[in-house]
């Protein structure tokens, strides 16, 4: 299988991922407002859901513009001029967005870690469920910049990422 | 503290130099201080930093404003906002460069990104004006400089990014950015009516007050967003964020349900695209978290602002170095990315020597929004010169009198505190 498809599987799944997120938080948002002015009611537990679907969002995303070279990035490089460059630039990123992604699930199974057991307010689970986008997001850059690394590899391109 | 901070900014700025995503070059420069400075940085702090850098509810704002303005541009908003600028202005000499600076500033008020202003107005009209004889490179110039205006008018995404970061009420802001919004909009019909006179550019004929008002009756449902958003702030009607929420849904329910120019699946991308365009925000955000963790920690704020003090305490002089340097920071950094960056640093300093909030806000948010039409890093500049098939060299160059325009109405802004405080201190005190 080439990395090419592997990275289009992966993004046809992640899409729907993120756009559902911000659907169910707009849902969630606008119910609240008519709660309140309808029924002098509001949902406690609201906002907790959102910040945790904000994070899933974030983190998600994060991956899919990865695989799609779609981050914001300042771009100082001349396009043609700097080819062989780009591509060595390119090549070193995805080496350390491996290295990192995994750091950063680690450290963050870390966090964690300490923080099972604290209650989270309203909805009264585990805190450190609050964590999960982030190691989610650390395993998804690790594997994102492996497949990148992959195709860079195989196919020489020299887009940055 | 300079080792810290040469390390900190070095590694981030060699990142960004490099073409590294911006999140990843600030999340590389947060690794780097932490393998030199060890243990200053505890690894528990880092897993947590990630975490808060989203754990509030209002940046859910920033992705409602993204989806209502990415489902009014995609449901054919901008075509109706479009016809009514061309109804108005259309008749003056340089008609559709008026056309395009007008079309800017009334998309502003259903969009709060620069970028999806550029897009929607610039794919109608940079084509329009070339065939009306406009150059390239001029055309581009117009959009580009114009959709600056999008995100001072409010909705703004800046602005709530700076209210978020600055700690600042964001119903202040968004009014605060009215008058200075519609001034941006003035500046530039000014330049862009002088050169339309001296290089003598068409016009179109006069439509008659019948096709205007069928025109703004066409908009009038566009047109009403940015008055839900801001009577409902004014009136503490509900959050920023349940306020995004509500433009968002507005946003459906007018082109799904009224114009009829977005099917189900048109909205299930327009759904996506504004989720991954949020992402692209986001994710510097939570990576902040981190970033700024370690800025506070050293204390660099309040050294700044200890600093700016015993330099000056005349607000106006503060500001306007404040303003010059986010110009020169802006020329490389996006907005989005130097607020995050840099307003939780000189917030201190400005409120220390008596600069209003709010003010500060506004000046911020212009002064880094110029920043996309200055080379060498104006993301509208290459935007624009795309859509118009134009040398960015020669768009740098015709943006000049747009660039002057804007620069003298930040000028004013931190010269005449009023002109940003009048409104907000009106409706909230």
């Amino acid at each position: 299988m080439r990395a090419e498809t592997v990275r289009r599987y992966l993004t046809h799944g992640l899409t729907p991922l993120i756009g559902a997120s911000l659907l169910v938080m707009l849902l969630l948002a606008f119910t609240q407002v008519v709660l309140r002015y309808a029924f002098a009611a509001s949902l406690l537990w609201v906002e907790e859901v959102s910040v945790m679907l904000l994070s899933w969002m974030a983190w998600l995303g994060a991956i899919q513009l990865w695989l799609d070279r779609e981050h914001l990035v300042v771009d100082l490089l001349p396009a043609q001029r700097a080819a062989g460059l780009r591509h060595g630039i390119a090549v070193g990123v995805n080496g350390l967005a491996v290295v990192g992604g995994i750091a950063l699930a680690v450290v963050s199974m870390e966090t964690l870690t300490a923080f099972g057991g604290i209650e989270m307010g309203s909805l009264e689970i585990d805190a450190s469920i609050k964590y999960y986008p982030v190691v989610a997001g650390g395993v998804g850059l690790a594997a994102a910049g492996g497949l990148e690394l992959w195709r860079l590899l195989s196919q020489r391109d020299s887009r940055t990422p | 503290m300079i080792a810290e901070l040469t390390v900190l900014f070095g590694v981030m700025l060699l990142g960004l130099g490099l073409g590294v995503p911006v999140f990843f070059a600030m999340a590389l420069a947060s690794a780097a201080y932490a393998l030199v400075f060890w243990p200053k940085l505890p690894v528990m702090v880092i897993g947590q930093g990630f975490m808060q850098g989203l754990d509030s509810y209002n940046y859910a704002a920033i992705a409602f404003f993204f989806l209502a303005g990415e489902i009014m541009n995609t449901g054919g908003i901008s075509r109706r906002l479009l016809d009514l600028a061309r109804a108005a202005v259309g008749h003056i000499r340089g008609g559709l460069s008026h056309v395009n600076i007008l079309a800017s500033m009334v998309f502003a008020g259903v969009s709060g990104s620069a970028v999806a202003d550029a897009s929607a107005i610039g794919s109608v009209m940079v084509p329009a004006m070339r065939r009306e004889g406009y150059t390239p490179a001029y055309a581009a110039a117009v959009t580009a400089a114009s959709a600056t205006i999008g995100p001072v008018i409010p909705p703004s995404i800046p602005l709530v990014v700076f209210g978020l970061f600055a700690g600042a009420s964001i119903g202040k802001l968004f009014l605060a950015g009215v008058i200075p919004g519609l001034l941006m909009g003035a500046f530039l019909l000014t330049a862009s009516y002088l050169i339309s006179l001296r290089r003598g550019y068409p016009s179109t004929a006069w439509q008659g007050w019948r096709r205007l008002l069928a025109t703004a009756g066409n908009a009038v449902l566009a047109l009403l967003m940015p008055v839900i958003v801001v009577v409902g702030l004014v009136g503490g009607i509900a959050t920023t964020t349940e306020l995004g929420a509500v433009a968002a849904v507005y946003a459906i329910v007018v082109s799904v349900g009224i114009y009829r120019d977005l099917d189900l699946a048109g909205l299930r991308r327009s759904v996506c695209r504004a989720a991954l365009d949020s992402c692209r925000v986001l994710v510097i955000i939570s990576v902040a978290g981190i970033f700024l963790w370690i800025i506070a920690n050293m204390g660099l704020a309040r050294a700044l602002a200890g600093a700016v003090t015993a330099f000056s305490d005349n607000p106006t002089l503060v500001l306007a170095v404040i303003a010059i340097l986010l110009l020169c920071l802006g020329t490389i950094l996006e907005p989005v990315t130097l607020l995050v960056v840099v307003v939780p640093i000189l917030t201190p300093a400005a409120l220390a020597v008596g600069i209003d909030v709010v003010q500060l806000g506004v000046v911020a948010v212009l002064a880094t929004l110029i920043g996309l039409i200055t080379p060498p890093v104006g993301f509208l500049i290459y935007l624009s010169a795309a859509q118009a098939e134009a040398r960015a060299a020669a768009v740098v160059a015709e943006l000049t009198p747009f660039l002057g325009a804007l620069l003298l109405l930040l000028a004013c802004l931190v010269l005449f505190p009023s002109w940003t405080l009048w409104l907000p201190g009106l409706f909230l005190g």
